[in-house]
């Protein structure tokens, strides 16, 4: 379970994050929601440990994660995919996937020069794993293919695929469906869906396509100007008043209220 | 592809036989085997740039750094010097070196506050005058003794390759201070700091002359177990050896010295280029091509980007610190004044840049071909200008054209540069 609590991210006089509280239970697929600039991708930026918090804290099963790096985070099964696909461009899809595992023999020089046949036997069953995530995903066949020649959508379900590679217990996945077709995106919630049942994946998703959140999460929470606004179901949420006040504005929400 | 870079080297070695046929093989080998010593140095800046996209442009500290090594180790020690203040000295630098601990443990165990400031200022600018007060008597006790011929605490004798291994370590131990200090920073300040930190590194070579003479040279420092001419053109056998094959054993005695640095350099160098290869396509290299990729990405998966760099960068100026070592041995003297950032950084980074970077066997090429440009165009520059002006009456013009003739290597290396860039923008051979 994640905690956040009280979290602020100034950037000099903005708050982009400004006092959000809130739990991801272990096991949900948690929807975070909000118009833009609502301060969604920086409180994931704060959590992963890309940018330090101004204040506040941030616990992973009641251990205090505050401003960790990123890479031991990882270690503690803390993942994230980003808004903007950061594939490996230069590298194949398969490549991409195989450098995930962590602490691998053949990322030590020693071992490279002197223990070939250690790595081979690692590489092996590591490249295993990668086809075998390659074929969740349903993309086989770009295996070989240079992950910064794939397309948008593709690069989206690479990201998550890296999360595969780990036995992580929560993934930040920032606007995963972000550029992508219905049918790719119901892909991706496909895969979602059967990490989060077959695997106990806990999932954390920053998505603007209600469809999409609706079908996949629950509960919802909804961010706006850095705070978080309302918390439950999609439909309790999507009737709350301040959150149609954050994303229509007063004018508009008394014209939804009575039409 | 495998055909492509067979030809490229066949094209370089070419050049190397023609200059040996056309000038001289002693020509030939001299500049074959620097050529080598800078394929070694651009394998090195390669690793950091190549495979880790870390700008340095302190390449020549490095180079420095390797070649005091030599002085240090291999050369013989100064007894007279040592005890006029060897012991003095090395007393001050401790001192020196325990000023800064202080005003470290100051800054760490007191409160913030004016006191804090006020300590840690006294701590310095005392700790200064007295390190200063020591450290000046023992260096002028030691460079008053016989200045001429030594002034200097002079080495430890010890064999060229031991200090070829200390030339190594010392680069690596520059690099780690400047990789904790500033390899947090951008590209741009990174090249800034390195450039800077090089020159620091030249000037304290430069002016403390109980370390190594400074701009006196050190001369006469021990081959790598190579032997002279002198004893050679002495020697029976090889007297001999030359009368068999039918050549002037001056001659023959010159050449036979460069083919054993050849065989000793390029021995090294195929060893690094064994190492590189097998580290480059390993999980390694693939680590360390995703973290040029995408450092966010890679930190994210866990990848430790900043060990990473300090370890990349840390191997790079250790491969042309050992270099640079390499070079002062064959070379057999020392000349600060002869490391310039033009010679020792960015000619190495044209040889990078022109072989491809991120691939080992284009550095290789880029150093052996650069190299030879380099050091051709001196000489052969004045030859080609006069047959490209014989047509024009002696005077002044022809005599101008002529003598500037041999700074034409700035302006060959130039075009050969934007030329490859604009056929080739990734290097002759790029990496896959």
């Amino acid at each position: 379970m994640i905690v956040v609590e009280d979290l602020h991210r100034h950037f000099g006089g903005f708050r982009a994050v400004d006092g959000a509280s809130l739990e991801i239970k272990t096991g949900s697929i948690t929807g975070l929601i909000g118009p833009n600039g609502a301060g969604k991708t920086t409180l994931f930026n704060v959590i992963a440990g890309r940018l330090p918090p101004t204040s506040g804290r941030v616990f992973m099963d009641g251990e205090d994660i505050t401003g960790l790096p990123p890479h031991e985070l990882f270690a503690k099964g803390l993942l994230r995919t980003f808004q903007i696909a950061h594939e490996f461009s230069s590298m194949t899809v398969r490549e991409n996937l195989m450098m995930v595992p962590a602490a691998q023999k053949g990322e030590n020089l020693w071992n490279t020069w002197f223990s070939r046949a250690a790595i081979a036997a690692e590489e092996a069953s590591i490249r295993a794993k990668a086809d075998e995530v390659l074929e969740f995903l349903t993309i086989t066949h770009l295996a070989d293919e240079k992950a910064g020649n794939i397309s948008g959508g593709q690069k989206k379900l690479l990201e998550l695929g890296r999360t595969m590679m780990v036995d992580a217990k929560i993934v930040f996945l920032d606007e995963v469906g972000a550029g992508v077709n219905r049918t790719l995106l119901n892909t991706i919630g496909d895969a979602i869906i059967r990490l989060n049942k077959e695997r106990g994946y806990t999932f954390c998703v920053i998505e603007h396509d209600m469809d999409f959140i609706g079908r996949l999460c629950d509960p919802v929470i909804c961010m706006a100007e850095g705070k978080v606004l309302a918390q439950g179901t999609l439909a309790q949420v999507k009737n709350d008043d301040r959150v149609i006040e954050a994303y229509l504005g007063t004018g508009l929400k008394n014209k939804v209220k009575s039409g | 592809m495998a055909q492509r870079n067979f030809l490229l080297f066949a094209a370089v070695g070419l050049l190397f036989v023609l200059t040996g046929i056309l000038m001289s093989w002693n020509v030939s080998l001299q500049i074959l085997n620097i050529g080598v010593l800078s394929a070694i140095m651009a394998l090195g800046v390669n690793m950091q740039w190549g495979y880790a996209g870390l700008f340095s442009t302190g390449i020549m500290g490095s180079v420095a750094l390797g070649g005091l090594a030599v002085v240090l180790v291999s050369s013989q020690p100064n007894p007279e010097n040592w005890a006029a203040g060897g012991p003095q000295l090395l007393m001050s630098l401790a001192l020196g070196v325990a000023v800064i601990a202080a005003a470290i443990i100051a800054a760490q165990k007191m409160a913030l506050g004016r006191a804090r400031n006020f300590t840690i200022a006294a701590i310095l600018i005392l700790g200064f005058f007295a390190y200063r007060y020591f450290f000046d008597q023992a260096s002028l006790a030691i460079e008053t003794i016989n200045p001429e011929n030594a002034g200097n605490l002079g080495g430890l004798g010890l064999p060229s390759y031991i200090a070829w291994i200390v030339g190594a370590l010392m680069a690596a131990a520059a690099a780690w201070v400047i990789g904790k200090t500033a390899l947090g920073l951008r590209s741009d300040y990174l090249a800034i700091a390195t450039l800077g930190i090089a020159e620091i590194t030249l000037a304290v070579m430069k002016n403390e002359d109980w370390l190594a003479r400074g701009v006196k040279n050190v001369i006469k420092l021990p081959r790598p177990g190579v032997p002279y001419e002198v004893d050679l053109q002495q020697a029976p056998w090889f007297l001999s050896f030359a009368n068999n094959i039918g050549a002037d054993p001056i001659t023959a005695s010159t050449i036979f010295v460069k083919l054993v640095y050849l065989v000793l350099f390029g021995a090294v160098l195929l060893g690094l280029i064994w190492l590189s290869e097998r580290a480059l396509h390993s999980p390694w290299g693939r680590m360390m091509r995703a973290i040029r990729d995408n450092e966010d990405a890679a930190r994210a998966m866990g990848k430790n980007v900043k060990a990473r760099h300090l370890q990349i960068f840390i191997l790079g100026a250790a491969v042309v610190g050992l270099a640079g070592a390499m070079l002062t041995s064959m070379e057999g003297q020392l000349t600060p004044g002869n490391y310039s950032p033009l010679r020792f950084t960015f000619l190495i980074w044209v040889m990078v840049i022109v072989g491809g970077s991120g691939n080992n066997l284009g550095s290789v090429l880029g150093g052996l071909l650069i190299a030879w440009l380099w050091l051709i165009v001196e000489n052969a520059g004045p030859v080609i200008m006069s047959y490209a002006t014989y047509f024009l009456p002696d005077g002044g013009l022809k005599s101008h054209l002529v003598e500037s003739a041999a700074q034409l290597r700035l302006l060959t290396l130039g075009v050969i540069l934007l030329v490859v860039l604009r056929f080739s923008p990734k290097g002759l051979i790029p990496e896959k």
